[in-house]
């Protein structure tokens, strides 16, 4: 018996570059047994792949990345085997046929010389927690959580503001039915919350996570809130009671009003329950935060928070502990379903963004919602007074070299809603629209851009250089119609700047604290871009909404029930196998150590001086094979096998 | 080139020629009218769209102007191509109507008119010339001359003053 190759075409994806005739009759004057066929993935293949493993004692596929179809060849195929990528590293880098058919013979050499030291990695089994941890209680997370909360699972959602609901709270209407989005939103929180297998972290961290698929440990800390949410019944006299000179720019809406030190996070807040910001409080009561003050009487001294507290769940007299409180869930999958955050307009000097009347989409979100710092009722910021003409200006920071060079994707769209919003309610109200392209693909987008257009908004191709402030408060608008081809001019009282969406750098820190990967545009990484969107490169650990990259609602709720179902499925089986490919030698092992300490997943424990790997955090790496310099460590096929192959390439 | 201020806007003005010359706002600037037009196609300074965006943006200044609309040979291909159901060939010929009732039309269609209204002909026929080369006299008998007058007379032209 001997060894075999079988060569794929791949159609002509490797024969275009490399001459399989040629390469076929080199390796049969090398002595080894070799087939091609057109495509070795086809159902007919596989029936000449099964015969073909009689023939030899083991085999080469010569063909595309492992990453493609190994999964496929070892379902089936009993003898060792090994795959040569002839496409993505051979074919189709190069251009010159001979040099690809030469460089695909050394390859396939190479091959052949792994075969002989490769073993069948050994396969363990560990049990998965039922449980999910959702990072981020947006739109996304909270789809996807009611989902698996649904499938049987327990949820964990953890959110760092003090309550959850997520930026669609801000809104007034979402498109493209100009439907009630604080309505969507609220009835699946009211959801959620019903719920007896999902449990609600607000105003909590992520700190560290460790473990491994199926068992993620994850640390959160819940930051310190004074507020006894045991007690607290969100009646909002503590509120009343806070000083107006304790304030700062309120979070929810994006700085266009304040809040008090004592505040409760938005009008839909769940759960409703007060919060004291220590770093805005004034001591008003002249009583420091964690100190105790008695009266004359022996009676305790209250501030005006805590004295206003009907239920006496405000206490100030605790010490200000930064750490919060520091606990650990477990869970066997991890949803990633952070959001995303618009860039501030101080970024941009070429629109006066020091300006009031210049505010960024999600502020202009803020000013036409009910809810909003004028009560839904369409005024300019400065002067409150109505407004004759608005200018909406697109891709500020998106498209741009300077700033991000991806399309923020849901600005077109908003900005339309919002200019819709506008002409809808005040036809009187000219509105502008400044576009480099309208991008309005989906279900029935371009049929609400068109109406928008029939309303009667301006929308005019081209950027704006300049926005000029007047002496009346106005801002000269200076910028361009490619349509007609001239610069216009006009005066507005309002700009609205549609800032990129991007990924803030706290929550990429969460990611990282995963090792998960950070695209070029900042966000969180998927496995492939088309097959796996949802997936990330550690098993277990799924995305969902923009954390992965700008989406509007539809895509959000697509993404976020899909990545559930993955969840799911991951879960499902209660235990998972695990290929272990590292293993150690125990009798040449010395005991010095140094695998221990250059594992960066500390899978290697050693008791009684021998290492041992724990093969469910080992992710074959290989680095305690480089570094062992007994040779004691080797893996099944990543190992001694790779130097051969190595040998292999230079013989 | 110059600066177009949109705030030198008439409001009404897209209203207006929407009555007349149909749907408008839908254009969106892809200036299909424009490939297939014969006389932009032969070189004539015939910007529809630019025309259009015009109309959109209530520049009534510009529009009224704007010279295009009276070289339209209402070939009606504008039309059949518009993907947005557009009738560009109505706008036209709305935008005429709209720029002669302010009396911005070009001034040689006065004469035209007033030539057709006296003797029926875009031109005068000029028979003494004829006579020389012994060509037979081109001229309206009296009875079609007065058909036509009284149309024009019961047209806008007469309260327009141009006849």
């Amino acid at each position: 018996m001997k060894k075999g190759i079988f060569i794929c075409h791949c159609g002509t994806n490797i024969s275009e570059r490399v001459n399989v005739e040629r390469l076929k009759s080199i390796l049969e004057s090398d002595g080894y047994l070799v087939r091609d066929h057109l495509f070795l993935c086809s159902q007919d293949a596989k029936q000449l792949i099964l015969n073909f493993q009689d023939e030899v004692d083991g085999f080469v596929i010569a063909a595309c990345s492992p990453e493609n179809h190994e999964t496929y060849f070892s379902s089936f195929i009993r003898k060792p085997f090994v795959i040569v990528n002839l496409r993505e590293q051979c074919s189709w880098p190069h251009r010159d046929g001979e040099h690809a058919t030469k460089k695909a013979r050394d390859l396939i050499r190479a091959g052949i010389n792994k075969l002989s030291y490769i073993k069948k990695p050994k396969t363990v089994k560990t049990k998965m927690e039922e449980s999910v941890a959702v990072i981020g209680g947006g739109i996304a997370g909270i789809t996807a959580s009611i989902e698996l909360a649904k499938l049987g699972y327990r949820v964990h959602i953890i959110e760092k503001s003090p309550s959850i609901g997520g930026k669609l709270l801000k809104f007034d209407k979402i498109y493209p039915l100009n439907d009630c989005a604080s309505c969507v939103i609220s009835s699946l929180i009211s959801e959620v919350s019903a719920a007896k297998n999902i449990q609600i972290h607000v105003y909590t961290e992520v700190e560290e996570v460790s473990g491994y698929p199926g068992n993620f440990r994850i640390r959160l800390r819940k930051k310190q809130t004074y507020v006894d949410w045991e007690k607290c019944t969100g009646c909002g006299k503590c509120i009343d009671a806070c000083p107006d000179r304790a304030k700062v720019p309120s979070e929810f809406d994006d700085g266009l009003t304040f809040r008090k030190a004592m505040y409760i996070y938005s009008p839909f807040a769940y759960p409703k329950k007060a919060v004291h910001d220590p770093e805005a409080c004034v001591n008003c009561g002249k009583k420091k935060i964690g100190t105790r003050r008695l009266l004359r009487s022996g009676k305790e001294y209250l501030t005006p928070c805590e004295k206003a507290c009907p239920t006496g769940a405000i206490d100030r007299s605790k010490n200000w502990d930064p750490e919060g409180e520091v606990f650990e869930i477990r869970a066997g999958s991890i949803l990633l379903a952070m959001g995303y955050e618009v860039m501030s307009k101080d970024s941009f000097p070429e629109f006066p963004s020091h300006l009031p009347n210049v505010v960024t989409g999600i502020q202009m979100e803020r000013i036409l919602s009910p809810t909003g710092p004028t009560g839904g009722e369409l005024l300019v910021p400065e002067t409150l007074r109505k407004p004759e003409a608005i200018s909406f200006i697109s891709c500020v920071g998106s498209r741009d070299e300077r700033y991000h060079t991806y399309c923020s994707k849901v600005c077109c769209m908003y900005m339309l809603k919002q200019a819709r919003l506008i002409k809808e309610r005040n036809p009187e109200i000219d509105v502008f629209i400044h576009y480099i392209d309208i991008r309005a693909p989906g279900r029935d987008l371009e049929e609400y851009y068109t109406l928008a257009r029939k309303l009667g908004i301006k929308i005019l191709r081209g950027r704006v250089g300049n926005v000029e402030p007047l002496n009346n408060g106005k801002l000269r608008i200076l910028g361009f119609d490619s349509d007609t081809g001239d610069p216009v001019e006009y005066t507005a009282d309002m700009v609205v700047l549609a800032t990129a969406v991007e990924l803030r750098e706290s929550e990429r820190d969460v990611a990282r604290k995963m090792r998960l990967d950070i695209d070029s545009s900042g966000f969180v990484k998927e496995k492939h871009p088309k097959l796996q969107t949802f997936e990330t490169s550690i098993d277990g650990i799924y995305l969902a909404g923009c954390v992965q990259g700008p989406k509007d609602v539809t895509e959000t709720v697509l993404q976020a029930k899909s990545a559930a179902l993955s969840v799911s499925s991951f879960l499902g089986k209660g235990e998972r196998e695990i290929d272990v490919e590292t293993i150690i030698d125990a009798e040449r092992c010395t005991g010095c150590g140094m695998c221990i300490i250059s594992c960066p997943f500390k899978a290697i424990t050693a008791e009684n001086d021998i290492p041992e790997i724990n093969p469910i955090s080992c992710r074959n790496c290989g680095i305690c094979y480089s570094v062992c310099p007994v040779k004691a460590v080797d893996m099944a096929t990543h190992g001694k096998a790779i130097e051969k192959e190595l040998e292999g390439l230079k013989a | 080139m110059r600066t177009l201020n949109l705030d030198m806007k008439n409001p009404g003005l897209k209203e207006e020629i929407e009555k007349d010359g149909g749907y408008i706002t839908g254009c969106i600037q892809c200036g299909a009218c424009m490939s297939i037009c014969p006389v932009a196609i032969s070189g004539f300074e015939f910007p529809n769209k630019r025309l259009f965006k015009l109309i959109i943006l209530e520049l009534e200044k510009e529009v009224l102007e704007h010279r295009s609309p009276w070289i339209c040979i209402s070939c009606q291909r504008c039309v059949h191509v518009c993907p947005r159901n557009v009738n560009p060939h109505s706008i036209y010929f709305a935008l005429r109507r709209y720029q002669s009732k302010q009396f911005k039309h070009p001034r040689i269609f006065e004469d035209i008119v007033r030539s057709i209204y006296q003797y029926g002909y875009v031109i005068e026929p000029e028979n003494s010339k004829r006579r020389e080369l012994n060509l037979p006299e081109i001229k309206l008998d009296e009875e079609e001359l007065d058909e036509i007058r009284m149309l024009m007379e019961d047209s806008r032209l007469r309260i327009l003053g141009i006849i």
